[in-house]
């Protein structure tokens, strides 16, 4: 099986949220989550850059070693899903997440956040693929289809690269190699424990 | 109609921003290279952060501006406090405490009263005491098991017990464990208020504590309403739920303005006080049961044999006699007094 | 022990009363993230109208 990843080049994000805007739609995901944003640094600024961020599905994901029950799984493509019904919304992964992935349901300002909701590469849940429970839960299985997340799949200027890990690499490291430069595979290292060399 | 004015607005903030933005981007010859060559993940990183332990943090668009956090670095010393240091403090801790505690019943056994029951009872907890003392004991023994099932349930309870029900257990203990809270503060309080004028530090607590209150048969030291073992549990109690109490709260409110850092901070006194006030307490557990003979009914009755008070606090029981002769009964043991 | 049971009994007073009393309290993200949407009333110079009062 393919090791999924998520790439964004930096270089090429116009900031254009259609891919927060595809989640949205693809997955039914309420007002209020966000399973994936952009975030522009240097706002405004010399040398701003935009990143499309979402759950980057670790290697070794931080969620799943801090989740008191363990509700997290990885499957054979190397996706890191979660079981809501295991899920008791005490918000560890939040805080163990580099990248802010985990969200809730609920947000005023005390306990019962609910249960946690991510990214889930467009491959649904625990549930039987494409199931009305799994498409309440968790959104669209588009991988069980056979296809690929629908943020990267929309990407306008196909910044957002998703697909096998080894793939995606070598299509960035051939657009770094011809344009001349490149900001990197943003959260590789963080996420991958590994860079790609441009 | 609506382009002219419009466009007069906008022309010379164009125009403005162009004279601005030119000298500007001329001027930048360091980290940042604003004609988009090579600007790598990590000298953009250095830039946006000074230090390694710093968020970075942009601009979102949507309204959560906590989304604008883009890595936050600190979650790997979050993850290696949840997945190590708690379970190691708290497996050494709890199991020493209790080895510990059964190897001095091994060795000193029950601490008996020496000088016999007498047929002459003392008071020794009003009614509202004994009820406060109660209320927070329940709530932490509630808060204690939920809280420690949190960090050893996984490896201990999951395997047994399966992933469905440990997670139902561990969702109503969670739920337990944010509103108890409230019972547990509360007593915290009023225990604080009750009893801290009778726990501030005296000379002869040296005395107690040198001769470790007479347990090993050093003679019997002199102590007042409470001894240098009590004073140091009771600060240890409104110290330890103190800060339980505020991390937890911290923990359970999440203040807008608190940076995820300062959460992580909060989660990470908060286990690690729990865990070692659990185990002082297992020690407040045994000296008040099968520790010490005349010791649980202080708690329970109210009122405790009057050898017992005579040799664990003599300066208390000559007050009381001076103040309040009426709290000593006579004959033999008065109907408890509940 | 009557103070042993009102102990425990203030305790699940006291938690049942906080669960409900924070509950009424909680909120979920749409509302916290709600935004007073779309202007409509738009600026009268552009949309040469009257603008509405708020």
């Amino acid at each position: 099986m393919a090791r999924m990843k998520f790439l964004c080049d930096a270089d090429r994000c116009i900031e254009c949220n259609a891919c927060v805007t595809a989640c949205k739609n693809e997955n039914d995901v309420p007002w209020g989550i966000n399973r994936r944003r952009v975030v522009t640094i240097n706002d405004g600024k010399p040398g701003e850059r935009s990143v499309s961020m979402a759950c980057m599905h670790c290697t070794d994901a931080p969620c799943a070693a801090v989740c008191p029950v363990d509700c997290f799984y990885t499957t054979a493509d190397a996706v890191v899903l979660h079981s809501k019904d295991l899920c008791i919304g005490c918000g560890y992964c939040f805080y163990a997440c580099p990248f802010g992935a985990p969200q809730y349901p609920k947000a005023a300002n005390f306990g019962s956040r609910g249960k946690m909701d991510k990214c889930t590469y467009c491959a649904g849940g625990p549930e039987a693929d494409n199931s009305p429970e799994e498409f309440a839960q968790y959104g669209g299985n588009r991988l069980a289809e056979g296809k690929l997340p629908l943020c990267a799949e929309m990407c306008s200027t196909k910044a957002l690269l998703a697909g096998d890990g080894q793939i995606i690499a070598q299509i960035y490291k051939e657009r770094v190699a011809k344009r001349g430069y490149g900001s990197g595979a943003w959260g590789w290292k963080t996420a991958y424990k590994e860079d790609i060399a441009t | 109609m609506i382009a002219t004015p419009l466009f007069r607005h906008l022309f010379p903030a164009l125009l403005a921003m162009l004279l601005c933005v030119a000298p500007v981007a001329a001027q930048q010859p360091s980290a940042v290279n604003p004609t988009a060559s090579s600007v790598t993940e990590k000298q953009l990183l250095d830039a946006l952060k000074p230090n390694s332990t710093d968020t970075i943090a942009g601009r979102v668009s949507i309204p959560d501006v906590r989304a604008g956090n883009l890595i936050q670095p600190t979650g790997v010393e979050f993850r290696a406090y949840q997945t190590t240091t708690i379970f190691q403090v708290g497996a050494i801790a709890i199991p020493g405490m209790l080895a510990l505690l059964a190897l001095f019943y091994l060795i000193r056994g029950r601490v008996r009263i020496q000088g016999g029951p007498s047929a002459q009872t003392i008071v020794r907890f009003a009614w509202f005491s004994r009820f406060v003392h109660w209320m927070t004991a329940t709530s932490f023994i509630a808060l204690g098991l939920s809280g420690l099932n949190l960090v050893f349930g996984k490896t201990l309870l999951l395997p047994v017990i399966g992933a469905s029900a440990f997670s139902a257990m561990s969702q109503l203990g969670k739920f337990v464990h944010d509103y108890v809270s409230f019972a547990f503060a509360l007593g915290i309080f009023l225990m604080f208020v009750m009893w801290v004028k009778d726990n501030l530090p005296a000379l002869r607590d040296i005395r107690w504590i040198v001769q470790f209150g007479g347990m090993l048969g050093f003679g019997h030291p002199t102590a007042d309403r409470f001894n240098a073992g009590q004073k140091l549990m009771f600060w240890a109690t409104i110290l330890g739920g103190g800060t339980l109490a505020v991390s937890g709260y911290i923990m359970m409110f999440r203040p807008v303005s608190f940076a995820i850092s300062a959460m992580q901070l909060a989660t990470v006194v908060h286990g690690l006080t729990g865990v070692v006030l659990v185990a002082i307490i297992l020690a407040h557990i045994y000296i008040g049961t099968v520790g010490m003979e005349g010791a649980f009914r202080a708690m329970g009755r109210g009122t405790v044999d009057l050898n017992w008070a005579k040799e664990h606090h003599s300066v208390w029981v000559e007050k009381v006699a001076r103040k309040r002769p009426k709290d000593i009964s006579g004959g033999p043991a008065p109907a408890p007094a509940e | 022990m009557t103070s042993f049971i009102a102990a425990v009994l203030a305790v699940v007073a006291i938690s049942v009363g906080a669960s409900f009393l924070l509950e009424t309290q909680q909120q979920t993200v749409d509302k916290t993230y709600a935004t007073s949407g779309t202007r409509v009333d738009l600026d009268p110079r552009l949309s040469g109208g009257v603008a509405p009062k708020h």
